[in-house]
C-alpha cells in the first residue's frame, strides 16, 4: 500500500556513500515498466511506502524499509528503464539513482518470458560495476509457456545472483531475502567487449576521466561516447573528453549507441540460448499464433496483402473516396452549397473579383473548402479508421519485422517502416522523423524514398476514388509506385556505402482493438488533419486568385502544359502539377476534377496518377528536405523527383500507347 | 498515451522531451521517447469527454 509522501521533494534521503554512512544498508530496484517491481517491492518492504518526486523531476519515486537477514535496509523502488542511457526523464532519474546513490545491492528485475530482451539491461548494470542480483519474475508465466530457464548456468555466465520469483504469490520471495542478506560482491566474470576501434575510444575517454572518480570509469567512458549529456552535465566533463567524444564518434560510420546495443543485444541473445530451454512445441495462445503468422514471410506477406485489399482497397478506397466522397463532393456540395453560395455572392456582391474569390472556378468555397471537406475529409476519415485498427491491434510493429528482410534489400531496417508508415500521413512529418533513424545512409535513402514513391493518405484515397471502378489501372498504379519505391531503395543502397542495419524491437502483445479508442484516435487524427489542410487550401485558393488577377497562374500552367503533354496528358493538367507542388492531396483533387469533367481516358488517367504520386514533393516537403538533409542534397533529391516523375510517367504512356492498350 | 508501434506508455511531458532538438515546434504530434513513433495531441473534445465521464464514475 502506498501512503502519499507528508515531506517536501528531498534528496534521496541518503546520501551517496556507504552503509555506514547512511546507517541503513540500501537496496534498489530496478528494470522495465510492468515487470512486477511495485509487487516486489510491497513484498520486500510490508506495507507502508512513502512516494515523493525525485527532486527537480514529477518521477515519483518510492522508498520504504525493510529488515532481512538481521539488517535494516532502506529499499528504493525505481522508475522504470529500458536503458541506462537515458531518452525518458524516468530514465534520467533511474540513471541517476544508481550511480549516485551506491545501493548495497540492486536487484534487477526481468520478465521471465522474455529474457533475452531484457538481459542487455543487466550487462550494462553489470558494466556500471554495480552490486546486481537478477530477478527472474512473473516465472509462472513463462513456466506456463514451458520455458525452463538454468538458473545455474545463468549465474556463471553472468557471475551474479540469479532468483526466480513469482512477486504476486510471494513465490520465490524467501530465497531472494537470502541472495540479498548473503550477497558478496564477486569478481566481475562478465566482461563485454566492443571491439578494437571503440576500445580504443573507452580507453581514451576514461583516461580523461577525473581521477578522484567513484563510478566505473569504463561505464562513465561509454555512456559519454554515446552522447550521454545527464552524465557528462553530472560530472562537469570538460571540452577535452567532448573532442575526444567527437573525434570518436566520426571515426566510425554507424552511431555509437548504435553500435553498443548491438553488442549487448548479441551477448544477451547467446546468454538466453545458452540458459533458456524452449519447447518447440507448447501450447501458445491464440495471439501468439497470430503473431507469428503476421511475421512469418509465408504468411505474414498474404496477410499484408488481404490487409491492403480490404483495409485500403476495398474500405478508404470503395467506402471512404466511393461512397462517402459521393455523398459530400456530389450530394452536398456541387448540388446544394456551390449553387447557393454562388446566387448568394452573385446577388450580394458587386465586384467581380470578390466574387471569383469566394464562389468562382478557384474560390475559397468552391475550390479550397470543397476539396478540404467534400473530398479530403471522407477519404482521411475511412483512412484513419483503418490505420487505427492497426495500430491498436499491435499489426504495425509485426509489419516491421515482417519487411525488415526486404528493407535491408534497400538499405533500411524495418525501423524504417516507422518514417514509411508516417509517409502515408504527411511525409513532411516523416521526413522529420527519419531522424530516428541510426545511421545517415539510411536517412538519405528513407528521405529520398519518402519523395519520390510514398503518397500521402489523403493523395492515395483520391487516386482509389479515381481508379477503384477499374481494376486495371489499379493495378497498373500500384505495380509501378512498389517497383519504383524497391528500384529506386535498391539502387540507392548499392550507390550509398554503408553496411546493413541491424533491427531490434520489443513486440507488444497482439490485442483486440476497443471501438471506443479506435473511434477516440480517428476524431484526434482527422482533427489534426483539418487543422492542418484547411488554411493550406485556403491559402491555396487565395493565391491561385491572386495569380489569376495578375496573370502568373495562367503562365505557370502554360509553361507546366509542355511536360504534361509529354507524358500524353492533356494541357489542362498543367494547373494539377501545380497544385500538387502546393500540396500533394490538393493536385490529387485536382485530378480528380478533371476526370470528373471527362477529359482523361483510361491510359492517360492512370499516368497522370503515376506521375503525381512521384511528382516532386509539394513545398513543405521540399523545405524539409533542404533542412534535414542539407542544401545540395536536398534540391538533389527534389531534382531527381521531378526529373524521374516525368521520365516514369512517360515511359509508361509510350508502353501503353505502344502496346495499342485501351483502358 | 500508449505508442501505436512498440507500445510504450508515456505522457505528454515525456513526448515534449523526445522532441527535443526539433526547431519547428507546433506540429501538434507528440513522439514516443523509445522509438520515435509520432501521434497527434488528443483532441479537446476527447479529453473533456474523459474528465466527464471520470467525473461521472466518481459521483457512482
Amino acid at each position: 500500500m502506498k501512503a502519499p509522501s507528508c515531506c517536501p521533494p528531498s534528496q534521496p534521503s541518503s546520501p551517496a556513500g556507504t552503509e555506514a554512512a547512511r546507517g541503513t544498508a540500501l537496496l534498489a530496484i530496478a528494470g522495465s515498466p510492468n515487470v512486477g517491481k511495485s509487487v516486489l517491492f510491497n513484498a520486500l518492504t510490508g506495507a507502508y511506502a512513502t512516494v515523493s518526486n525525485y527532486p527537480g523531476t514529477t518521477v515519483e519515486v518510492m522508498r520504504g524499509q525493510a529488515r532481512i537477514g538481521g539488517r535494516q535496509w532502506e529499499v528504493l523502488d525505481t522508475p522504470g528503464m529500458y536503458s541506462l542511457l537515458p531518452s525518458t526523464e524516468e530514465e534520467r532519474v533511474s540513471q541517476a539513482i544508481l550511480m549516485q546513490q551506491r545501493a548495497d545491492v540492486v536487484l534487477h528485475v526481468v520478465d521471465a518470458k522474455n529474457l533475452e530482451r531484457m538481459l542487455p539491461l543487466t550487462l550494462q548494470l553489470l558494466e556500471a560495476g554495480l552490486p546486481v542480483i537478477l530477478v527472474l519474475n512473473l516465472m509462472d508465466e513463462a513456466e506456463r509457456r514451458g520455458i525452463q530457464v538454468n538458473l545455474k548456468r545463468l549465474e556463471q555466465e553472468l557471475g551474479i545472483p540469479v532468483v526466480a520469483t513469482v512477486s504476486t504469490t510471494g513465490r520465490g520471495v524467501k530465497e531472494l531475502r537470502a541472495a540479498i542478506a548473503h550477497y558478496q560482491p564477486r569478481p566481475r566474470t562478465e566482461m563485454l567487449t566492443y571491439g578494437e576501434k571503440l576500445e580504443e575510444g573507452i580507453a581514451a575517454v576514461s583516461e580523461l576521466l577525473p581521477p578522484d572518480l567513484e563510478l566505473d570509469r569504463r561505464a562513465v567512458a561509454l555512456l559519454l561516447l554515446q552522447g550521454d549529456e545527464e552524465t557528462a552535465q553530472r560530472l562537469g566533463t570538460g571540452a577535452e573528453v567532448a573532442a575526444v567524444v567527437a573525434e570518436h564518434t566520426r571515426r566510425h560510420a554507424q552511431p555509437l549507441a548504435y553500435l553498443v546495443a548491438t553488442r549487448r543485444q548479441r551477448r544477451a541473445s547467446e546468454l538466453a540460448t545458452a540458459a533458456l530451454e524452449i519447447p518447440e512445441a507448447r501450447d501458445r495462445t491464440t495471439q501468439e499464433r497470430l503473431s507469428e503468422l503476421l511475421i512469418n514471410p509465408w504468411t505474414g506477406i498474404p496477410i499484408l496483402a488481404l490487409v491492403l485489399y480490404f483495409g485500403l482497397y476495398k474500405f478508404v478506397g470503395g467506402l471512404g473516396a466511393g461512397l462517402a466522397v459521393d455523398l459530400l463532393e456530389h450530394r452536398l456540395f456541387m448540388a446544394h452549397v456551390n449553387p447557393w453560395i454562388q446566387g448568394l455572392v452573385d446577388h450580394n456582391i458587386p465586384w467581380p473579383a470578390a466574387r471569383s474569390l469566394i464562389a468562382g472556378e478557384y474560390g475559397l468555397v468552391t475550390l479550397g473548402l470543397r476539396y478540404a471537406v467534400g473530398i479530403i475529409l471522407p477519404i482521411v476519415t475511412f483512412f484513419f479508421l483503418a490505420f487505427s485498427v492497426m495500430e491498436d491491434s499491435g499489426y504495425l510493429p509485426r509489419l516491421a519485422l515482417l519487411i525488415d528482410r526486404v528493407f535491408k534489400q534497400i538499405g533500411l531496417s524495418g525501423r524504417g517502416v516507422i518514417p514509411m508508415v508516417l509517409g502515408l500521413g504527411c511525409a513532411t512529418m516523416a521526413t522529420l522523423v527519419t531522424r530516428t533513424l541510426p545511421t545517415r545512409r539510411e536517412r538519405v535513402i528513407a528521405t529520398l524514398l519518402l519523395a519520390v514513391a510514398v503518397p500521402c493518405s489523403a493523395q492515395m484515397g483520391v487516386i482509389m476514388s479515381l481508379l477503384h471502378a477499374r481494376p486495371a489501372l489499379f493495378a497498373i498504379w500500384a505495380g509501378v509506385v512498389v517497383l519504383v519505391f524497391l528500384f529506386i531503395g535498391f539502387l540507392a543502397a548499392r550507390v550509398l556505402p554503408g553496411e546493413a542495419p541491424h533491427f531490434f524491437m520489443e513486440l507488444p502483445p497482439m490485442r483486440l482493438p476497443r471501438l471506443s479508442n479506435v473511434f477516440m484516435k480517428t476524431y484526434t487524427r482527422v482533427e489534426w488533419y483539418l487543422k492542418e489542410i484547411l488554411p493550406m487550401f485556403l491559402l491555396a485558393s487565395l493565391l491561385i486568385w491572386l495569380g489569376q488577377l495578375t496573370g502568373v497562374f495562367d503562365w505557370l500552367v502554360g509553361v507546366l502544359a509542355h511536360p504534361v503533354t509529354w507524358i500524353g496528358l492533356p494541357p489542362e493538367a498543367g494547373k494539377v502539377f501545380l497544385f500538387g507542388f502546393f500540396r500533394r492531396d490538393y493536385g490529387a483533387a485536382g485530378l480528380y476534377d478533371l476526370d470528373a469533367q471527362g477529359l482523361l481516358t483510361g491510359v492517360q488517367l492512370v499516368v497522370g496518377c503515376i506521375a503525381l504520386t512521384l511528382f516532386l514533393p509539394c513545398v513543405a516537403q521540399f523545405l524539409m528536405n533542404i533542412k534535414e538533409r542539407g542544401a545540395k542534397m536536398g534540391l538533389a533529391i527534389s531534382l531527381f523527383t521531378l526529373v524521374f516523375s516525368f521520365v516514369v510517367a512517360a515511359a509508361i504512356n509510350g508502353v501503353l500507347r505502344g502496346l495499342g492498350v485501351h483502358l | 498515451m500508449i505508442c501505436g508501434m512498440c507500445g510504450t506508455e508515456f505522457t505528454e511531458e515525456q513526448a515534449g522531451a523526445a522532441c527535443k532538438g526539433c526547431s519547428l515546434g507546433g506540429c501538434g504530434m507528440l513522439r514516443c521517447p523509445r522509438c520515435g513513433y509520432e501521434m497527434p495531441k488528443e483532441a479537446a473534445l476527447i479529453k473533456w469527454l474523459k474528465g466527464w465521464r471520470k467525473k461521472e464514475h466518481a459521483k457512482r
